[in-house]
């Protein structure tokens, strides 16, 4: 473990607001560039979502008037299930992007709200490809991100 | 006031008039229950005083009529009260019993209270109901018992002393008075709901105990606690309401009485096994303590004195608390509920002074007693695990050290201070070595050792403030210096003792830290002059000698930040002699390096303790030395010098890290690191050589000079964030860098990973604070953007790369695709 200790505790809740946003505005990567963006970010992202009890509290708000770490987090949930589907890219960064998964829906758990986030993936990404599945490799990568899904479900529900 | 607002005339007597309609009646219809409930508003109301404006404009104010109309009440009821069936009479008490809740808001003449309370007795005692099918004997004594429990518990409107005495007795009488009656030929009740009582383990209790309670089933008993808790409730406010103290000729008289009741509400426990009761009960006599203690502030005799050994006789055979509760235990009693409720008893020592006054025994040493046998049981009974003495260590500490901050220490006899010290000590002594035992016991074990060390640490703390020396004897020099004569035969088998005398030193006070240095200290670095070989003892005393320095410079801070100077120096006479024999064993190469071990921890403590006024400039030299060959140790290799070489890296990383921190603050004693000597060597020699050499490649399986610096890292902010942006700048210097490769980019993330994970908080704190963090990250990010090819070849890491290509990344870039997933720190097993 190298850098990525550095962002487990003690990150500045600016940090990671800035760091969410450069993520969310790349998911899934449209260049090369973002590509290699997203490999050196994800990581860090994830370890530092997954080290999190419950979102800061953060007076930066959104347009909608939901605090924009939120939002982000939240509105990066599709790209990202897209991103660990995808045979296209780096495994380890594709487990970096389902760890993110798992702590951003931990997180918007905790706070209580009955839209569960995790049903939108389930049935627009997850499962139309899991039906389309033409190769071991994809359909194994389908059935563990259900399955992780599933585990995101019993957290959330228990979290409500 | 209104005609609307004015009862109309007559109102209370048609009121009476229909209640003993109701009473006489022969209906179920209205309940006594409903009937108490009519009588309790309509007197609530009558409870207050009744303003009039007269036609002059003058306001008067009423005095509350409540109290003629209780008399008329039981006047008018008296029919009822007569009457041949007992459903009437049980009506009738149940609206006397509403009338008095109803004023409980209110104050009572002792004449009403008189008539009341005489009446309500009148009632408490048997009652043939063999004619009838319902037990009205128990109904009808019951509602007298609630009668007087709420007639006792109102405050008295006497103001005279004569009238507060008397309103004092009457309350008292009537309770003991109506329990007595109450409890007379209860046997056809009983055993009928003891049977039941539920969770509660047989124990081997005073059999001093009231014949008829002990007959009475639990719900009865529970009524009969109740009057006594009003009575004392009762007192409680009419101690509250007085104006002035009772006159000294009236006290005694009143103590007598609050003796005697006393005595006889603790002897109530006595046999108590149903845990609802035993916890009222304990919730009782606690209150009882608090509302009697204004009374007792002095005596005019031993017979006056609060009974508090009556109290704890009757308490004290509960402890430890020993309850399961049930499985279904809707009534919510819990073991930790008793327990509290039993120490709120155990531990009231606001009395204690007049019965030392007296010679009588105090709460505080009996209790104390108590305790101590569960950490020192008498011989042949079963000695407690560590669960139990850490309760009982618990219970020490909130009895001796209450939580408004009240100096008790002083006020143990010598007999129990000795009894204190031979049981926390042997108490401390097999705790510790129980810690090795696995999993719980060994946790609870480490925690009974820290927690008896505590104790007694905060015991000799406030033992030197007192005037009186000879406690602070008694429980300190007079036990240590025997435990000397161990310390000189062999060091090794006396680790356990200079652990705690270590410990008495450092949180001690100023007293006990120089007496502790002289019979610890001392000791020890004579032993170790006359016996510097190769054996465990000497090893053993190497690290006792760094233990007493540590605690030497725990003890000084906390004086420092306290304000207080300890002058002279606690280590003045010993920093030489103990300066040169720690160096010598550490650079002897005939001694084992268990020795060496100990001489190079206790010289770290040495070094951040003494100032250098107190060595020469040769010992300050030699100081030196030490530090650089220290340096050297950390680079050589060899699983034998591993223990040494991981003592070097903690020592030379506090001097590092305390010395750049700039330990001549004034927050922090003087020490060795203030001396320009030294502070030249670390800042110019010794930390740029560790800083560099933990940045370097080493094939050795543990890296301590990382270790080291980690150390230093973690002791300050200003420390922290030199180390961490000096290894950020050279991460990124290699990442831009065209002759590096992935082999030093990595050996430099390697680096500074280690000290995020291992520097403390600080080191992480540097790293987020530090603008380098973030260019780090860029640089990362961009690294192929200079060079088309490179992007895309980057951006297809999915794939493994051919060999070709990957070493075509590498000549352009100057950093692979494989470094770059190291350096973010990719887990194996995904």
């Amino acid at each position: 473990m190298l850098l990525t200790p550095a962002y487990k505790k003690g990150l500045p809740e600016k940090t990671l607001v800035k760091l969410a946003k450069e993520v969310s505005d790349i998911v899934p990567p449209l260049s090369p560039e973002d590509n290699i963006n997203l490999y050196v970010k994800l990581p860090i992202l994830g370890a530092a979502m997954t080290s999190l009890n419950s979102f800061p509290e953060s007076n930066v708000m959104g347009t909608d008037g939901v605090p924009s770490l939120q939002h982000d987090c939240t509105s990066m949930l599709p790209g990202l299930t897209e991103y660990v589907l995808s045979n296209e890219y780096d495994s380890n960064t594709r487990s970096a992007a389902a760890s993110c998964i798992y702590a951003i829906v931990s997180l918007v758990g905790n706070l209580g709200l009955k839209d569960c986030p995790v049903l939108p993936l389930v049935k627009d990404i997850i499962n139309p490809s899991l039906l389309s599945a033409t190769t071991i490799n994809t359909l194994t990568n389908c059935l563990n991100m259900m399955a992780l899904v599933v585990r995101t479900l019993i957290v959330f529900e228990r979290s409500i | 006031m209104s005609d609307e607002q004015q009862p109309p005339t007559g109102a209370l007597a048609e009121v009476l008039k229909h209640w003993t309609a109701s009473c006489l009646q022969d209906s179920e219809e209205p309940t006594p229950e409903e009937l108490q409930k009519d009588s309790r508003t309509f007197f609530r109301y009558l409870s207050g005083s009744t303003q009039i404006l007269t036609s002059s404009n003058i306001k008067l104010e009423t005095r509350s009529s409540h109290e003629e109309a209780l008399a008329k009440l039981v006047q008018d009821l008296g029919p009822a009260f007569s009457a041949e069936h007992h459903q009437s009479r049980l009506k009738a008490l149940h609206v006397l019993v509403g009338a008095i809740a109803g004023c409980k808001d209110t104050k009572v003449s002792n004449a009403i209270t008189q008539l009341l309370g005489k009446f309500l007795l009148s009632h408490c005692g048997p009652i043939d109901d063999d004619d009838y099918g319902e037990d009205y004997d128990s109904m009808i004594r019951n509602a007298a018992i609630l009668g007087l429990t709420a007639i006792t518990g109102i405050p008295s409107s006497g103001n005279s002393d004569g009238e507060l005495l008397e309103a004092f007795r009457m309350r008292l009488e009537f309770s003991w008075q109506g329990i007595e009656s109450r409890c007379a030929s209860a046997l056809d009740d009983a055993m009928q709901e003891s049977q039941y009582s539920y969770g509660f383990e047989d124990r081997n209790m005073n059999r001093d105990i009231r014949e008829g309670l002990s007959t009475l089933p639990r719900s009865k008993r529970s009524l009969c606690f109740g009057l006594v808790g009003s009575a004392i409730k009762g007192v409680a406010a009419i101690t509250n309401n007085m104006e002035k103290k009772l006159d000294e000729s009236l006290l005694p008289s009143l103590q007598s009485q609050l003796v005697e009741f006393a005595r006889l509400a603790a002897n109530c426990l006595h046999g108590e096994s149903d845990p609802r009761c035993l916890l009222e009960l304990l919730t009782i006599l606690h209150q009882m303590q608090v509302s009697f203690e204004p009374h007792f502030l002095s005596s005019a005799n031993h017979d006056l004195v609060f009974p508090s050994e009556d109290i704890f006789d009757a308490v004290a055979p509960y402890y430890p608390v020993q309850f399961t509760p049930p499985p279904h235990n809707v009534h919510g009693i819990s073991r930790e509920g008793l327990h509290t409720a039993l120490l709120a008893v155990l531990s009231y020592t606001r009395v204690d002074d007049n019965a030392r006054a007296h010679s009588r025994h105090t709460m505080l040493n009996l209790s104390t007693g108590l305790f101590l046998e569960q950490l020192l049981p008498v011989e042949g009974d079963e000695n407690p695990g560590p669960v139990d003495k850490l309760e009982a260590v618990d219970c020490l500490s909130r009895l001796l050290f209450p939580a408004d901050g009240t100096r008790l220490c002083d006020k143990l006899d010598i007999p129990t201070l000795r009894n204190l010290w031979t049981a926390i000590k042997a108490t401390h002594d097999e705790s510790s070595l129980g810690i090795s035992k696995s999993g719980v016991e060994g946790e609870n074990n480490k925690l009974l050792a820290d927690q008896c060390r505590t104790l007694v640490s905060k015991l000799t703390f406030q033992l030197e403030m007192v005037p009186n020396k000879a406690l602070w004897d008694t429980f300190v020099s007079e036990p240590l210096r025997k435990q000397i004569t161990n310390l000189k035969l062999s060091p090794s088998h006396s680790k356990l003792s200079i652990a705690y005398i270590a410990c008495l030193a450092a949180s001690g006070g100023p007293r006990t830290l120089r007496f502790c240095l002289e019979i610890g200290l001392k000791t020890l670095l004579e032993y170790l002059s006359e016996n510097m070989d190769d054996t465990e003892d000497a090893a053993a005393a190497a690290h006792g000698v760094g233990a007493f320095l540590s605690s030497c410079q725990v003890a000084m801070e906390r004086a420092k930040k306290e304000g207080v100077v300890l002058n002279p120096h606690p280590l003045e006479s010993y920093a030489t002699n103990a300066c040169q024999v720690l160096l010598d064993a550490f650079s002897s190469n005939t001694l084992s390096l268990p020795i060496k071990v100990g001489a190079t921890r206790a010289l770290e403590f040495l070094v951040l303790s003494v100032d250098e006024e107190f060595l020469g400039e040769k010992q300050v030299t030699r100081i030196c030395s030490f530090v650089k060959r220290m340096l050297t140790i950390l680079q050589e290799s060899g699983d034998e010098i591993a223990e040494l070489q991981n003592a070097c890296c903690l020592t030379l990383g506090t001097i590092v890290g305390k010395s750049l921190e700039g330990v001549t603050g004034e927050s922090l004693p003087k020490s060795l690191l203030s001396s320009q000597v030294i502070h030249e060597l670390v800042k110019t020699e010794i930390y740029p050589c560790l800083l560099q050499i933990s940045s370097l490649e080493s094939q050795a399986p543990v890296r301590y000079d990382r270790k080291a610096i980690s150390v230093a890292s973690a002791c300050s902010e200003g420390v922290a964030k030199d180390i961490v942006a000096s290894l950020l700048q050279s991460l990124i210097d290699h990442l831009g860098s065209t002759t590096s490769n992935d082999k030093s980019c990595k050996i430099s993330a390697e680096s500074l990973s280690y000290i995020l994970q291992h520097g403390g908080d600080v080191s992480v704190k540097a790293y987020h604070e530090s603008e380098l963090s973030v260019t780090v990250l860029d640089a990362l990010s961009k690294s192929s953007s200079i060079n088309g090819a490179m992007r895309a070849s980057v951006a297809k890491l999915a794939l493994p790369n051919t060999t070709e290509e990957n070493k075509n990344v590498q000549a352009k870039v100057g950093v692979g695709p494989a470094f770059i997933s190291d350096i973010l720190g990719f887990d194996s097993h995904r």
